[in-house]
């Protein structure tokens, strides 16, 4: 009678809400996997003891939502580094970003669902930092300090780190594939400098979370949502060498530009004195997901749609 | 080219069958509730009369579960062993198989026999028979009026398991709730295997003694067909004709009372009053289920240099570095990277997830080994 070998650990895995979907329209193929470290929060490295703390780790057990059952990726790179990329939404117009609004709405991108909520707060005065006219889709589309921005690379301090803003970041942390997730009630994305084309989704999942792929290849249809930084020291919040800057316009989803409350009742609330310190306004908060497909880009946007009540 | 997938996955297939024990006792069958009469009854009468069900609690209850249908059939052409037909009956078969269906018995037989039995090689439905022989009547060990006990899919699951059916009744009078046992046959699956799964079940007066053939249990189906009465095995069944009351209880306060016996009951009695007369004479039934089990183990291999790296925001501080190669003051030290794994995800060829697997403990993978995993999938 041989030994058993511990090098193999073998685990119960569950199917997700997509996987039974699947198995059940009969084409369910597992073809690759990843491996994820949702539960470890890396700062106890740097503490004493930390291979204890680490071992120690609560482990959360598995949910059966495919779009919220893991969240990050242990990364393969083909080479040695002491650097990952940082991912930073650009929010200053001097480097080319929009600014993310202030007060009560600080740190979302607030979008004007309806254009009447625009026609009856804002069309004598300067829209606020922050805010876009999210109702008319080409006008997005063709608008770019209305689009959102995402950088990524090596934020280390000017020289000190491996990667200097004057070099090209290595193609192992730069990204060239993102996914874009997104709630399809509430908010869509349009391609830019279109003229309002829709961006297709890849996949729209049972909680209706739309699945961009945008590529930034030559050749592809979305090379548009990329663009090059000037290798200055000021171009961009990443201190470091960049990857391909990220623009993504995003517009009011048809489902909420409508008169109708219904959908806003049952997706949002109403947030008081929104409008000049007076009105009220419907919201609907969401965030949208950008991910790398290959890298660590990963950044979470938070929007707050918006119409008059 | 960096990565977060791998398609380095190794496929094994494997079958495997988990078993429950389950033990019905009196006290279920017709001891705790009151009779089918009443709402708080765990037995229910089908509406047309042709079964009749056994609960686990009140069948009116939200928890209530089916444990057994009892149904009973008459061979059509059959005779009450060698006692004769009832009062010398006018017409062949019985009567009175449910309200509205006098041949219920016999259509229930037919059905069962067709199902369990098949048809022959003339087209006729082939035979009960306790020799395990079904394509001719033989006048010996034909079945001509057996009781079906046909368990739920809660019960049986995929299949009844071989050698663990146990019957045990009382051969004696009606047994009303303040009654004692008296002596038990003990029937069991102990016989000869048979086509399709089928097995001979056996009685035995007091579990002991030598074993009678008395019926058939379809282990696939979750059916027991047994023949209580008969001339062949009237010493390791229910007298045909010496114990009255099969029916009911021999107590003036039961509006159903009747004196029939056995041979009286199967002749006259509704499907329903028979399977009265059965429960009240159940000392217990027991049966380990088996439920077969599909497992797929995907072994994911991780080599040396793969997933190493996370993408995790903790990973790298404000400025990029990776902090499992910082120091306390977050100097960068020569160390090798590492991350820990929690989670594995498994996905279509299009990219969605279609399976998630945890680990109890972190894992830590670094470039010193290879891991591997095995993921489970169980269907």
């Amino acid at each position: 009678m041989s030994f058993l070998t511990n090098a193999t650990t073998v685990v119960d895995a569950i199917l997700t809400d997509e996987g039974r979907k699947r198995l059940a329209a009969g084409n369910f193929d597992i073809s690759k996997f990843s491996l994820h470290d949702d539960e470890i929060v890396y700062d106890k490295a740097q503490m004493s003891g930390y291979a204890a703390k680490f071992a120690a780790t609560p482990i959360f057990e598995s949910i059966t939502e495919n779009t919220k059952a893991l969240k990050y990726n242990l990364l393969t790179l083909g080479l040695e580094t002491t650097h990952l990329a940082s991912t930073l939404i650009v929010t200053q117009p001097s480097q080319g970003g929009q600014s993310q609004a202030t007060g009560d709405n600080t740190g979302y991108y607030v979008a004007l669902a309806r254009q009447q909520a625009y026609d009856n707060n804002y069309s004598s005065v300067t829209l606020p930092t922050g805010f876009m006219k999210a109702y008319e889709k080409s006008l997005i589309s063709e608008n770019s300090n209305s689009w959102i921005y995402i950088d990524h690379g090596s934020n280390d301090d000017d020289q000190k780190g491996p990667y200097k803003y004057n070099e090209n970041l290595p193609s192992e942390l730069s990204e060239t594939e993102v996914l874009i997730k997104l709630d399809r009630r509430i908010g869509r994305i349009v391609m830019p400098n279109s003229d309002g084309v829709d961006l297709s989704p890849v996949s729209i999942d049972d909680d209706y979370i739309a699945t961009y792929l945008i590529t930034a290849a030559p050749d592809s249809d979305t090379s548009a949502f990329f663009e090059a930084i000037q290798q200055d020291a000021d171009a961009s919040p990443i201190a470091g060498a960049r990857g391909l800057r990220l623009r993504i316009p995003v517009y009011a989803s048809p489902d909420i530009n409508v008169s109708s409350t219904s959908i806003w009742t049952s997706l949002g609330r109403i947030i008081t004195n929104f409008f000049n310190g007076s009105d009220n306004a419907h919201a609907i908060d969401t965030v949208m997901s950008v991910e790398g497909m290959t890298t660590s880009l990963n950044v979470t946007v938070p929007l707050r749609f918006v119409k008059g009540v | 080219m960096a990565s977060k997938f791998s398609t380095n996955i190794e496929t094994q297939y494997t079958k495997d069958f988990v078993k429950e024990s389950l033990v019905v006792t009196a006290s279920v069958v017709s001891g705790t509730y009151p009779d089918h009469a009443s709402n708080l009854s765990n037995i229910k009468n089908d509406t047309l009369g042709y079964y009749q069900t056994v609960y686990d609690y009140p069948h009116l209850s939200q928890s209530a579960n089916p444990l057994f249908d009892i149904t009973w059939g008459w061979r059509p052409g059959g005779n009450l062993g060698d006692k004769g037909r009832w009062s010398t009956p006018a017409t062949v078969d019985p009567v009175a198989g449910t309200a509205t269906d006098v041949l219920a018995k016999n259509n229930i037989y037919n059905q069962m026999a067709a199902l369990m039995l098949g048809y022959d090689s003339t087209g006729s439905v082939r035979v009960f028979d306790l020799s395990g022989s079904f394509d001719t009547v033989q006048a010996n060990s034909v079945m001509n009026s057996p009781v079906f006990i046909n368990f739920s899919r809660l019960v049986m699951k995929d299949e009844l398991k071989a050698g663990t059916f146990e019957l045990k009744i009382d051969p004696g009078v009606y047994v009303s709730a303040s009654m004692t046992w008296a002596t038990k046959l003990v029937i069991t699956d102990d016989g000869d295997d048979l086509e399709n799964g089928l097995k001979i079940l056996r009685s035995r007066l007091d579990g002991t003694g030598n074993p009678m053939n008395v019926g058939i249990l379809d282990r696939y189906r979750g059916i027991a067909v047994i023949q209580l009465s008969g001339s062949s095995i009237s010493s390791a069944g229910i007298s045909d004709t010496s114990v009255g009351y099969f029916v009911s209880a021999s107590d003036s306060t039961d509006p159903g009372e009747r004196s029939w016996n056995f041979e009286h009951s199967i002749y006259s009695g509704t499907i329903s009053e028979l399977s009265d007369g059965l429960r009240h004479r159940i000392q217990s039934v027991s049966v380990q289920n088996a439920t077969q089990l599909n497992q797929t183990t995907y072994y994911v291999r991780a080599g040396a240099s793969d997933f190493n790296y996370s993408a995790n925001p903790s990973y790298i501080n404000a400025n990029s570095r990776i902090r499992v190669l910082l120091d306390s003051d977050g100097n960068i030290i020569d160390k090798k990277a590492y991350a820990y794994v929690t989670g594995i995800g498994l996905y279509s060829a299009d990219g969605e997830l279609l399976a998630v697997a945890k680990i109890s403990k972190p894992v830590k993978k670094d470039s010193s080994s290879p891991l591997t995993i095995g993921v489970k999938l169980t269907y």
